[in-house]
């Protein structure tokens, strides 16, 4: 069955640097894979390297344990012979072509007789629910049914492996829950392998069962949504997820040596230590471990409250944010006094590593026992 | 899956060869590519090559003149056009009416055509929607209908045949004010007047309202406006419609060429011509050579400059509004300025052909004096041309030439220049794509005249395999192809390059291989601008003389030589019927591509 198996690829324009370097991943079959990183970080090429859009400058790619791209096997089949589905950014649909006429476009290629062709034709459509738009151009189509009409383009010839790039971004928020929930429903109802990319982390934790963070042409770190917000593999992964983002405080700070004494412990190799947001629970007396923070401002987001928290010390303040889904009671210039939830600090070293609590390797499938770093 | 080895470092090349081949030979575009580079550095290069090669070696016949074989290195031919005696009439004083005619024609046509385009563009000018498509009229119609109104008008009794109008009222027009620069000036100034409206209109109406507000708001006066704001940012198109006017003026020829016969008065392409015609084929290589320098150093310039502009490119702010300005008691000048431009460029040249082609003698208003016999008599009592061009044989096969040899050369033309835009957007060779771009340009910077010297020069003797082409329809059929793929290649590479990838790309997720991708998702998609890439090209061909005058024989007549040979045999009113019909063809043309794409005419009336 189509997994999708890339091992050491690369890609290097002319006289360019690489815009992927050296990327290994597994697609397992029926993966729902998501490609999450900043602009140019080389994720759609390597979709379009999937694709047979582009050729690799180095390394292999498999798609159902058959090369379909490898330059030092002299292997390549090029996009149109590879069976995949793919629906661009763009949505790429014709424009002169009607919605049906797209749709069909890949089945007549495929030689299909007429009648399982409309037969076919119709099927996807209800399943899209675009049956009423057949004999629209797409020009007549709104944004939302241009991508459906996309998706359904890509899924009628029955293709093992689906492509997206970027499915949500052209569309307006509430088309984007729907469509959300569309592609999550086609995931489970088509069984197929779906591999998207996008640069929006809400796109990537709400469909994926698995993300492949990347950064600067390689991958950051893979796993599942949980993984990646609860255990960041290293300083980038951890910034680049969560919004309001982590805040990073440098070791050698008083704010630093504060959490440490809170730890009651020495960080011997840790570089920064990262505290999300909603670990930070202030509250308006002091106790036992909990830290003294000036509160600034209160930013209301809609469904919660961004706390611009300052922590005062000798080389200045330190600002941090936190979040809460209660308002805040408290006006700006409070003085506070913040708990910590352990299981939201994140120890990273020197080369911005995750230092795994106890010195162990994270496992894979259950968060990090973090209250174990708490001695008193 | 297992990895297995990688395969061992002796059998890396054969088979990093065969991934190239396999990467490249399933997308044809780089065959694609090197087939048309091949096709036009014959039909392009070559020619030109060839001319500038006649230019110093000694070409057959003048063996004995020059005391040397055929085909040796010679500087004869230069000696004799720069400095022999007979340079002067060979080329000094063509050179001076060119430079003459050229400059001062530009500068009238862009001092009027600013005027006109700002009223059009900017004011309140009463009609100004109207007037914006009737004061372009006279661009879309061949420069020669003016010529052969105005000899219609102003004939006197120095040429044989019918006299004008104003000779056969009894008032006898001097010869300066019947032929030559003078005419040709006015008939240049008013025929290029359309062209410096478009242009500078068009960049007029680029600039935004709000920048001329704000500077009203500090105070400035209208005419301070006018000189600090508007002038300077419309400055580089006003240079480029210079630029462009001033080459074009240089290779101009039917215009000279029937107004300055009865004086001598030559210009640059009749002196080429008359080489021509006179077997003086070193002769007009250096001519033609003259001509294509003068071409390239004046639109090379004009590239410089755009590049140089758009350095200070507008900056396009959100909100772009576009005020007329309120013309007071300049209402009605201003309106008499476009109605007598109106009347002067359309109406009474068109009149007063379309008059003539009805009137027995010229100039005489009494009923007995019109017929519509040379438009449909028969058994007429002249030596030749019996009937009516109507009825004519010769009108019908001179149509049938034109649309045969200009509507295949533009089929082609404007098929190659899609498969050129494809070329050179899809390439995967960034240097191919470039050199494809520029060769399909050149003929752009060689005026038509001497380009068809140049075909000449290849293509009138056996080369290789290719038989000698002089006197058939195919070397007309090459040279228009070639004379047409600049706009044909632009108009291909803008839309390829609109198109961008993902459409094709869709293709190829669908599985569709690249002849399946062209037939039923690029081409089609390109439906408008390869209309447009066809037609331009077939109006330009249609009124085109220069490429026909040195390469059609009679047997190849196409309306406009056959109309030049009607002049030439003094039968004034059916060359002025053929003529009307060739400005009815082209105008409905242009008309017909404006409705249907919506590509301003500026762009397709460059070329």
């Amino acid at each position: 069955m189509p997994g999708i198996h890339l091992s050491q690829l690369t890609k290097r324009y002319a006289r360019g640097e690489a815009v992927v370097r050296g990327v290994s991943l597994t697609v397992e079959d029926g993966d729902f894979m998501c490609l999450l990183g900043p602009s140019g970080c080389g994720k759609t090429t390597i979709l379009r390297m999937i694709a047979g859009l582009e050729q690799v400058s180095g390394g292999e790619i498999a798609i159902g344990g058959r090369y379909v791209d490898s330059a030092a096997r002299g292997l390549f089949v090029p996009a149109e012979k590879r069976g995949l589905g793919l629906v661009f950014q763009s949505y790429a649909l014709w424009p002169h072509m009607t919605v049906a006429r797209n749709i069909d476009f890949g089945l007549r290629l495929a030689k299909l007789p007429t009648a399982e062709r409309e037969a076919r034709l119709v099927r996807v459509m209800e399943r899209l629910r675009i049956a009423g738009l057949a004999e629209r151009y797409p020009g007549q189509l709104s944004g939302g049914q241009q991508q459906r009409v996309a998706l359904a383009r890509a899924l009628a010839v029955n293709p093992g492996v689906l492509l997206l790039d970027e499915p949500l971004s052209n569309l307006d928020a509430t088309l984007r829950l729907q469509m959300r929930e569309e592609l999550s429903r086609l995931h489970r109802e088509f069984g197929t392998t779906i591999v998207f990319v996008t640069h929006d982390q809400w796109e990537a934790m709400t469909l994926a069962t698995r993300i492949a963070v990347m950064n600067g042409g390689e991958v950051q770190q893979v796993g599942s949504p949980d993984q990646i917000y609860g255990q960041p593999a290293n300083r980038f992964v951890a910034g680049f997820i969560g919004s309001p983002p982590i805040n990073m405080i440098a070791t050698g700070t008083a704010l630093a040596d504060a959490l440490a004494g809170l730890l009651g412990t020495a960080l011997p190799r840790a570089a920064a230590i990262g505290l999300r947001p909603e670990g930070i629970m202030p509250m308006a007396e002091p106790g036992p471990g909990r830290i003294a923070l000036d509160l600034r401002a209160v930013l209301p987001t809609g469904g919660g409250w961004i706390m611009e928290l300052l922590h005062a010390s000798v080389e200045g303040p330190t600002l941090l944010h936190a979040m809460t889904h209660q308002p805040p009671p408290w006006r700006a210039g409070q003085r506070l006094h913040a708990e910590l939830r352990p299981e939201a600090l994140h120890l990273f070293d020197a080369t911005g590593q995750r230092i795994p609590a106890d010195g162990q390797t994270p496992r894979a499938d259950r968060p990090l026992a973090f209250t174990s770093l708490f001695r008193n | 899956m297992t990895s297995p080895r990688r395969p061992g470092r002796a059998f890396a090349l054969p088979y990093r060869a065969r991934y190239r081949f396999i990467v490249y030979s399933q997308d044809a575009s780089t065959v694609l590519s090197l087939l048309l580079l091949a096709l036009f550095l014959g039909l392009i290069v070559a020619p030109l090559a060839s001319i500038l090669g006649d230019m110093i070696t000694v070409q057959i016949g003048d063996e004995a003149r020059t005391q040397l074989q055929s085909d040796a290195l010679t500087g004869h031919y230069l000696e004799r056009v720069f400095a022999s005696r007979v340079s002067h009439i060979l080329f000094w004083r063509p050179l001076g009416n060119t430079l003459l005619i050229s400059v001062a024609a530009t500068v009238i046509a862009i001092t009027l055509g600013t005027a006109l385009g700002w009223l059009v563009a900017r004011s309140d000018l009463p009609g100004r929607r109207w007037f914006a498509t009737a004061l372009i009229v006279p661009y879309m119609l061949p420069a020669s209908t003016y010529a052969l109104a105005w000899m219609t008008l102003f004939k006197n009794r120095t040429v044989g045949g019918q006299p004008g109008w104003v000779e056969a009222m009894g008032l006898t027009p001097p010869d300066w004010l019947a032929y030559g620069g003078l005419p040709t000036l006015v008939i240049l100034s008013l025929h290029y007047t359309p062209f410096a409206i478009l242009l500078v209109g068009n960049a007029l109406r680029r600039i935004d309202s709000q920048m001329e507000e704000a500077a009203r708001m500090l105070g400035a006066s209208r005419m301070r406006i006018m000189r600090q704001i508007v002038l300077p940012l419309s400055r580089p198109a006003l240079f480029s419609a210079c630029l462009l006017i001033f080459a074009d003026g240089v290779g101009e020829f039917s215009v000279p060429y029937i107004l300055g016969l009865p004086v001598q008065f030559e210009t640059l392409s009749t002196s080429l011509y008359r080489a021509i015609g006179t077997q003086q084929d070193g002769v007009a290589a250096v001519v033609a050579g003259v001509i294509m320098l003068i071409g390239v150093v004046t639109l090379g310039l004009d590239a410089w400059m755009m590049r140089e502009t758009r350095r200070f490119a507008t900056i396009g702010g959100k909100g772009m509004t576009e005020r007329s300005h309120p013309l007071g008691r300049w209402k009605w000048p201003a309106f008499a300025l476009a109605g007598l431009t109106f009347l002067l460029g359309v109406v009474l040249p068109l009149g007063a052909l379309a008059l003539s082609t009805v009137m027995k003698l010229p100039g005489r208003f009494t009923p007995e004096n019109f017929t519509f016999d040379y438009w449909i008599g028969t058994g007429l009592h002249t030596v030749a041309l019996r009937s009516g061009i109507l009825l004519s044989p010769e009108f019908w096969n001179a149509l049938g030439n034109s649309v045969r040899i200009v509507g295949a050369a533009s089929l082609v033309a404007g098929l190659l220049g899609m498969l050129v835009g494809y070329a050179v957007v899809r390439s995967p060779l960034p240097l191919l794509g470039a050199a494809l771009r520029q060769i399909t340009f050149l003929p752009y910077l060689v005026p038509g005249i001497a380009f068809a010297a140049a075909f000449m020069a290849l293509f009138a003797v056996p080369r290789g395999p290719l038989p000698a082409l002089y006197g058939t329809p195919m070397i007309l059929f090459l040279a228009l192809i070639a004379d047409q793929m600049p706009f044909a290649s632009r108009t291909g590479i803008a839309a390829m390059t609109q198109l961008g990838r993902e459409a094709e790309e869709a293709g190829r997720m669908s599985g569709a291989g690249w002849f399946q991708r062209m037939r039923h998702i690029v081409l089609p998609i390109q439906r408008g601008p390869m209309i447009a890439a066809v037609l331009m090209p077939f109006i330009s061909g249609i009124k085109n003389v220069s490429l026909f005058v040195i390469l059609a024989v009679p047997a190849t007549d196409v309306l406009t030589t056959w109309a030049l040979r009607l002049v030439d045999y003094n039968y004034q009113q059916a060359a002025n019927a053929v003529v009307l019909m060739i400005a009815l063809l082209s105008w409905a043309g242009t008309s017909l591509i404006n409705r249907i794409t919506k590509t301003g005419i500026a762009q397709g009336l460059e070329s």
